[in-house]
């Protein structure tokens, strides 16, 4: 038994002594780790300076869909204190402006940030409706910003986060945007695309099968085949994380890009597409360098400088070029999509944690790569980085 | 000390020679437990002592030693030698004397005799699914006591006559396997060591469960040491207390199993076998009746009438839809593993056991239930209930059946209109039916919604989203209040039925209209005017 008691006492006495013991050299290592953050700190970080490569500086940078002409900009103000008119004043007449193919698209991008706002406030929008009850604009815009409404009760996060009260309300009122869909489809003229594009959202939330969203994309096609906004709706949809899988989704833009005339914009999809196959996997890296990823590249160069410059999808399709061309190993080629895109931060920065510190990084890491910089970083003259004058290289996007 | 013999358990000797073999085995490893807890507290006590007067005065190290020492003493002191254990419960329950009942004691005092061993002094009856022999003994359970009996409401109410011969039969079956005298010790033992290992493990592992003070309290700074050196005991305890489960276990199943064999013999084997499968379904069923009928006027303050409280679970076994389903219960047994500190054999194992007897040509059929042999049964059933319910309950008021689903089903319904009516009140609202559907007319629907309890997504929530997670907690305010206001009006009843959960009826057009007239009131732009209609209400002037 004597044994037995000097185990115990000798056991936690020793038990107690380690745990003394390492607490102190938890300590110390806690010091030299803060001693080698500083020293880290004091090295220059890798900077640019934006204007000497014809960027535009950090502090002037916007997210994509926060600047809007003045017209919009007049007619959101006009909206937000009540006043439907302005707004649709300028989201009808926008029904002139194209009379080509396009001109669904051009609708559907103008009433952009008008659903924006309708998703925060409608009382503007239901007293243009209850004016107007006719109106297919404004009959559109209703279900469109109750798609956005649903979606911002479900939030952007993954299935299994979000909770049961987040889901009901969800599909209440995604079942509300689809009646409204349906109502603006009988209000709409015969050919107007528009809102059947709406149901392509629903679709998604709702979880249609696959044969009826089939059913659905002849109605959208049948009325304009290339419609650039539902063709990233549909994307969405074939995608593996809703109703589709990998294989289907590069049917699907595949198919579209084969059919679609040059200069449409669908080609820089498929850049879309490659992304949501491998963002966040381990493969990533090698897999953007892939002879693949390379055609897809060139398809999309080639289809942008044919584009109408005021087509809806040019600065997305810029963004997605420069991403996936820095991925890809060509900086040089990126840097100059970077510097089309002026002060626009777009996708996929634009859904980043933290945009634009994400956009600079990338921005710089493709200057600071590309053949012609002078490979050597701007640090000596960005000697105040907080100004905004100076990108600093990312660690992480 | 008090031996308790739960329900109606079984284990057979294999011979009694090797069952009191283990069991003084059992004896011997439960004295050892104490010594083992002894050795501990002694031999660091004397380590400190030793450490105190070695000359070397009191320094930091020394201080620290002795600190570690009454953090392994302290605890083993006050869980095993200073805490009141649980014992067997004391006996509660209605005492049913010889006069007041003699059939029932008639019945108890021939299975004692056929069973050969002494009769209970004293009989009482008591609310559970369960029977059992208690007997006083001293030493352990070495010298012989007073034997008490109890009987559970539920079994006269449930069993046959038959079945209750054989619960009774196995509990005095104990007794005469002459196994209870050493066996008295291993339950002891078992309870003893339990008791030590968990309370240890709680201590060591406050999440497992919210810790009781004391100890804690003193010991905040160094609770992580504590709670390590009160792990590392806990699991010397544990070693050991496998050790005696394995011992003991073997005794207190073969036990069970003797007892089943002499409550075949006696009350037949098909009844042994049907008692046997019929308690667990009795237990389901009064589980499940005190929650769902019994009780459920507590809240609200009323009981069933005198005597219903236990005697209404006759109601749900006689119910033509429930008494079925419970029989497919009886004729399902799960096939649960057991507890590894229970006593009892799987009851499917018992059954199996029992069921595989020679056919002894008595059939379970058909004596009536063992309720006839309780005189008085309404009146004594009553008694029951003083005897046994907290004393608020005679502040209580009894109702029949209807009347307790409506006081219990309105009182439910006040409880979850609280959040709006006290939403309603501090809006300087009248807090009714009336009162919301004026704020809903008047533009402050939407104000009373937001004052409702609502979830961490719901308060985050902005512009229209904000409203739409609000609406559904509108729309169910809203709901609620009116079926209040019809109910209190007496325009809505809930119909009472054994056979299915009670059931709402409102008024002829209001129950298809109801859902659509919440719909209108709860838009963007709300139109009261269909659920006013429905409610009987008119519009304010405007």
């Amino acid at each position: 038994m004597s044994l037995l008691i000097t185990m115990v006492v000798a056991v936690a006495g020793g038990w107690a002594f380690m745990k003394l013991h390492s607490w102190r050299v938890l300590r110390r290592a806690a010091a030299r780790e803060a001693r080698e953050a500083d020293e880290l700190r004091a090295q220059a970080p890798a900077t640019i300076v934006p204007s000497r490569h014809g960027l535009v500086p950090r502090a002037e940078l916007v997210l994509v869909g926060t600047r809007h002409s003045p017209e919009a900009a007049a007619a959101l103000d006009a909206a937000r204190s009540g006043d439907w008119r302005p707004a649709a004043a300028y989201l009808t007449a926008s029904g002139a402006d194209g009379a080509d193919g396009a001109d669904a698209d051009r609708r559907w991008a103008r009433a952009v940030p008008f659903t924006d706002l309708a998703v925060e406030d409608d009382a503007w929008l239901q007293a243009w409706r209850r004016e107007q009850p006719q109106n297919a604009e404004a009959a559109v815009l209703h279900a469109r910003a109750l798609v956005g409404v649903a979606w911002e009760i479900r939030t952007r996060k993954r299935a299994h986060q979000v909770t049961r009260e987040q889901a009901a309300g969800f599909h209440r009122v995604l079942g509300e945007a689809e009646a409204a869909a349906r109502e603006a489809v009988l209000i709409a003229p015969a050919d107007d695309p528009n809102p059947w594009v709406v149901l392509l959202p629903v679709a998604r939330g709702h979880s249609w099968d696959n044969d009826r969203v089939r059913e659905l994309w002849s109605e959208i096609t049948a009325r304009d085949p290339q419609h650039w906004a539902a063709h990233g709706q549909a994307l969405q949809y074939w995608c593996e994380k809703w109703h589709g899988s990998h294989a289907a989704m590069h049917e699907f833009i595949d198919t579209a890009i084969a059919a679609a005339p040059v200069g449409s914009l669908l080609a820089p999809r498929k850049l879309e597409a490659l992304w949501e196959q491998y963002a966040g996997s381990e493969e990533a890296a090698t897999a953007y360098r892939t002879a693949q990823v390379s055609a897809a590249l060139d398809t999309a160069l080639a289809d942008l400088a044919a584009a109408d410059p005021g087509h809806p999808g040019v600065e997305h399709a810029r963004g997605w070029l420069a991403f996936m061309l820095g991925e890809n190993g060509r900086p040089a080629e990126a840097v100059a999509q970077f510097q089309a895109l002026k002060h626009t931060v777009p996708w996929p920065w634009a859904d980043y944690h933290d945009p634009l510190s994400a956009f600079t990084g990338d921005r710089a890491a493709a200057v600071l790569a590309a053949p012609d910089a002078s490979n050597t970083p701007d640090a000596s003259d960005a000697s105040d980085t907080s100004d905004g004058q100076a990108d600093q290289l990312a660690t992480a996007g | 000390m008090v031996t308790p013999a739960r329900p109606a358990d079984s284990a057979t000797s294999g011979t009694a020679l090797s069952t009191s073999g283990r069991a003084l085995t059992a004896v011997a490893l439960l004295a050892g437990f104490y010594l083992l807890a002894a050795a501990i507290v002694l031999g660091l006590t004397g380590l400190d002592l030793a450490l105190l007067f070695s000359g070397t005065g009191v320094n930091p190290a020394i201080a620290k030693l002795i600190g570690l020492s009454l953090l392994v003493i302290y605890p083993v002191l006050r869980v095993v030698f200073l805490t009141r254990r649980p014992r067997g419960e004391e006996p509660s329950g209605l005492l049913l004397t010889r006069e007041q009942q003699p059939e029932l004691w008639a019945r108890i005092d021939r299975i004692a005799e056929q069973t050969g061993v002494r009769g209970p002094a004293d009989l009482r009856l008591v609310p559970d699914v369960n029977a059992g022999v208690w007997e006083d003994t001293r030493l352990l359970g070495l010298i012989p006591g007073k034997r008490h009996l109890v009987v559970g409401a539920p079994l006269l109410l449930g069993l046959t006559e038959a079945e209750l011969d054989s619960v009774l039969a196995h509990e005095f079956g104990h007794y005469s396997n002459r196994d209870v005298r050493l066996a008295g010790v291993t339950m002891a033992g078992r309870r003893a060591i339990l008791h030590t290992v968990r309370t240890l493990q709680e201590q060591a592992d406050p999440d497992r469960k919210q810790h009781t003070g004391g100890i804690r309290k003193a010991q905040a700074r160094s609770a992580d040491l504590a709670q390590g050196v009160q792990g590392n005991l806990a699991g010397v305890f544990a070693a050991y207390g496998r050790m005696f489960f394995r011992v003991s276990e073997a005794v207190s199943r073969r036990q069970e199993y003797a007892a089943d064999r002499t409550a075949a013999q006696l009350a037949g084997r098909d009844a042994t076998a049907a008692a046997l499968r019929r308690l667990p379904v009795l237990s389901a069923a009064q589980d499940f009746y005190l929650d769902c009928y019994a009780t459920i006027g507590w809240d609200a303050g009323v009981l069933p009438l005198p005597g219903q409280l236990y005697g209404g679970l006759a109601h749900v076994l006689a119910d033509p839809v429930r008494g079925p389903e419970l029989a497919r219960l009886g004729r399902e047994l799960p096939q649960e593993q057991s507890d590894p500190y229970d006593s009892h054999p799987p009851i499917a194992q018992r059954v199996a056991a029992v069921e595989a007897l020679p056919e002894d040509g008595r059939s379970a059929e058909q004596d009536g239930p063992a309720l006839a042999l309780l005189r008085e049964a309404e009146r004594t059933l009553a008694a029951l209930e003083q005897a046994t319910l907290v004393p608020e309950a005679a502040a209580k008021r009894h109702a029949d059946w209807p009347e307790l689903l409506r006081e219990s089903c309105l009182a439910g319904l006040r409880r979850r209109t609280g959040p709006v009516r006290e939403a309603l009140t501090d809006a300087g609202l009248p807090a009714t039916l009336e009162g919301l559907l004026d704020a809903l007319d008047t533009g402050r629907g939407w104000e009373i919604a937001g004052r409702l309890p609502k979830s961490e997504e719901a308060a985050a929530a902005t512009g229209r989203a904000a409203r739409e997670f609000l609406r559904p907690a509108l729309h169910s305010a809203l709901s609620r209040l009116t079926v209040l206001a019809m109910a209190e009006a007496e325009l809505a009843h809930w119909e009472f039925s054994w056979s299915r959960s009670a059931t709402l009826h409102l008024p002829e057009g209001v129950e298809e209209g109801m859902e659509g007239a919440v719909d209108a009131a709860v838009t963007d732009a709300p139109d009261t005017a269909p659920l006013r209609a429905l409610a009987g209400l008119t519009a304010p002037a405007r």
